[in-house]
């Protein structure tokens, strides 16, 4: 019998963490899937949590209002406390990465960060994670118990196993933070390239700023969005991020990677895109190594091309 | 006027790291490497709070012999003092004992106002070190930041967290990791190269903080560049002529696909 504890600050991805609780218990024998829900106001999120985890623990305190780390590490480790886990699964975004590596330090246990897949081998759990800044991949193990695994948002789909949890609200006390916040700029929230289901990519093949409006016009009628490679953001400055390791990481339905040439680090960003295309007029572009489909040819006639067949069917 | 000290990283330039294509393993050895990226804004960040508060700039580092390479790039920026834990075993080293060293190092060095960090390191990338020091050494932690303003004895750093921009205020000593958006490092000129490669790098071991033997935590079974079987069907539109079929074959397999 496992103890699985799950801990994220937002709800959507305590749902992701949910899954591979379920998958990690049904295969180390039974066990119980416990969610730590903490933060300031954060009750209201007890009842879906409690459709999808054994036991839900709520923490609420007007000290846990700004992040501070200490104050969130201190909350999670009275239910770590209560609960005695054996895995402890952290969604990896900003705060939940830094979450799972103090909470590893308090704990003096191990903690595996920007995990992407747990299996299990003879009862040993064995986590992948992005190697060499997201280049490669890594297997590896958490030597420890308790272990601490953060798993990258998105790496798993949401829950639909449906349980009837019990929730229960434990007091802590918790020190006034030392940090204030004197300012929040809340950021836009428009499509996000990690968001959206297809995706074209410019490449340094495009030769003016100018000329993105073609590939802009050819991802509206895909219903996609428009990303770059990194020389365009890092160089030239045309897109203030980039697709690609140290950039932004994406696995859409669809990416079409137009003039892109293909550095692994390039390739590190996309591999996990359904179905990859490239259109590049260098037969010996690296992207083709690649890709599903590839076109051989001239960015600046082939896709004006693509967008006229593909405004045809869109009007049939 | 602050003491500032930047923890610094020599990494493997992962931008320059190539593969072999059979074993799909990564040539580490004829790697090269470098300080880390957003180590190296840290250290610009530090100056810069140098040039316009007064103070000293000290820059920390653990590793294998050649880490020494990573403070004598610091020094050519313009720091004022370098210091190298150096172990042999470095590499079998996990977070966890690379952020008590460090903390340790950090007290032994004593007499700092604010520690400076890159938020993740350009290889290992795990965002781990910093918040472990911070709890180690009992720091109040800002992470992800991208500008910082000193005030006295306060300091003002923004954080970038993926809903929006976070500006905080807390009283020093305290422990800031930055992002690559922070600044434009300054590049060293040749006579700072050169006078850096004189300066004086106090090296420690793990005696001289009285780090016992460690505990190991975690454990990397292996690294590979992974594969994702592709269907690489390439349509030729080399010349005018062949456009037409070339963009008519691509849209029979997408739809075919089903992804668009």
């Amino acid at each position: 019998m496992v103890t699985i504890l799950s801990y994220s600050e937002r709800a959507d991805l305590q749902l992701e963490l949910a899954s591979l609780a379920n998958e990690l218990i049904s295969k180390l024998g039974g066990g119980v899937s416990v969610s730590a829900l903490i933060g300031y106001n954060v009750k209201g999120n007890a009842d879906m949590l409690s459709k999808y985890f054994d036991r839900v623990f709520i923490i609420d305190s007007e000290n846990l209002k700004l992040f501070d780390l200490s104050n969130y590490v201190s909350a999670l480790m009275e239910v770590v406390n209560k609960v005695k886990p054996d895995i402890i699964l952290v969604s990896g975004n900003r705060r939940g990465g830094a979450v799972a590596s103090a909470l590893s330090a308090v704990l003096d246990v191990g903690c595996v960060t920007e995990v992407v897949k747990v299996e299990v081998i003879n009862n040993d759990v064995i986590t992948y994670r992005s190697a060499y800044g997201g280049l490669g991949q890594a297997r590896t193990r958490v030597l420890t118990t308790p272990k601490i695994i953060a798993v990258k948002p998105g790496a798993y789909q949401r829950s639909t196993v449906t349980k009837n949890g019990t929730v229960e609200e434990l007091k802590v006390d918790l020190k006034k933070s030392e940090i204030e916040l004197v300012d929040m700029k809340p950021k836009e929230a428009g499509v996000k390239l990690n968001e959206a289901d297809i995706v074209v990519v410019a490449g340094r093949g495009v030769k003016k700023r100018e000329d993105l409006q073609m590939l802009d016009e050819l991802a509206k009628i895909l219903g996609g969005v428009l990303g770059c490679s990194r020389p365009l953001s890092a160089d030239l400055g045309w897109f203030p991020n980039w697709v690609g390791m140290s950039g932004v990481t994406i696995k859409p339905r669809l990416y079409i990677g137009i003039g892109v040439s293909g550095q692994i680090q390039h390739v590190a960003g996309i591999r996990d895109s359904k179905i990859i295309v490239a259109i590049n007029i260098d037969p010996n572009a690296p992207i083709f190594e690649y890709v599903d489909y590839g076109i051989v040819g001239d960015l600046y006639k082939v896709v004006p091309k693509l967008i006229d067949e593909l405004k045809k069917i869109r009007q049939r | 006027m602050p003491n500032i000290i930047v923890c610094v990283k020599h990494s493997y330039d992962v931008q320059q790291l190539r593969y072999d294509k059979t074993s799909r393993k990564f040539l580490l050895a004829e790697a090269p490497k470098k300080m880390s990226d957003m180590d190296r804004r840290a250290v610009e960040e530090a100056l810069r709070i140098k040039e316009k508060h007064g103070g000293k700039v000290i820059a920390l580092t653990v590793g294998n012999q050649d880490s020494i390479d990573t403070i004598r790039q610091a020094y050519a920026m313009g720091v004022d003092e370098g210091y190298a834990v150096i172990d042999k075993d470095f590499e079998s080293y996990d977070t966890n004992n690379v952020a008590l060293i460090l903390a340790q190092a950090i007290r032994k060095i004593g007499n700092f106002d604010l520690v400076l960090f890159g938020s993740a390191s350009t290889d290992g990338y795990s965002r781990q070190v910093p918040p472990k020091v911070a709890m180690y050494l009992g720091l109040p932690f800002i992470n992800f930041v991208r500008e910082i303003r000193l005030e006295g004895n306060y300091v003002l750093a923004t954080s970038d967290y993926e809903d929006g921009l976070y500006t905080y205020r807390v009283k020093l000593p305290a422990l800031i990791a930055v992002t690559l958006d922070i600044n434009e490092p300054r590049t060293p000129t040749p006579a700072a190269i050169l006078r850096a490669s004189r300066k004086p790098v106090t090296q420690w071991t793990l005696k001289d903080l009285g780090v016992g033997a460690l505990k190991k935590y975690f454990e990397v079974l292996d690294s590979y560049m992974p594969e994702t079987p592709r269907k690489h069907v390439i349509f030729d539109a080399s010349s005018d002529d062949k456009i037409p079929d070339a963009v008519q074959k691509l849209i029979d397999a997408l739809r075919r696909e089903g992804v668009i």
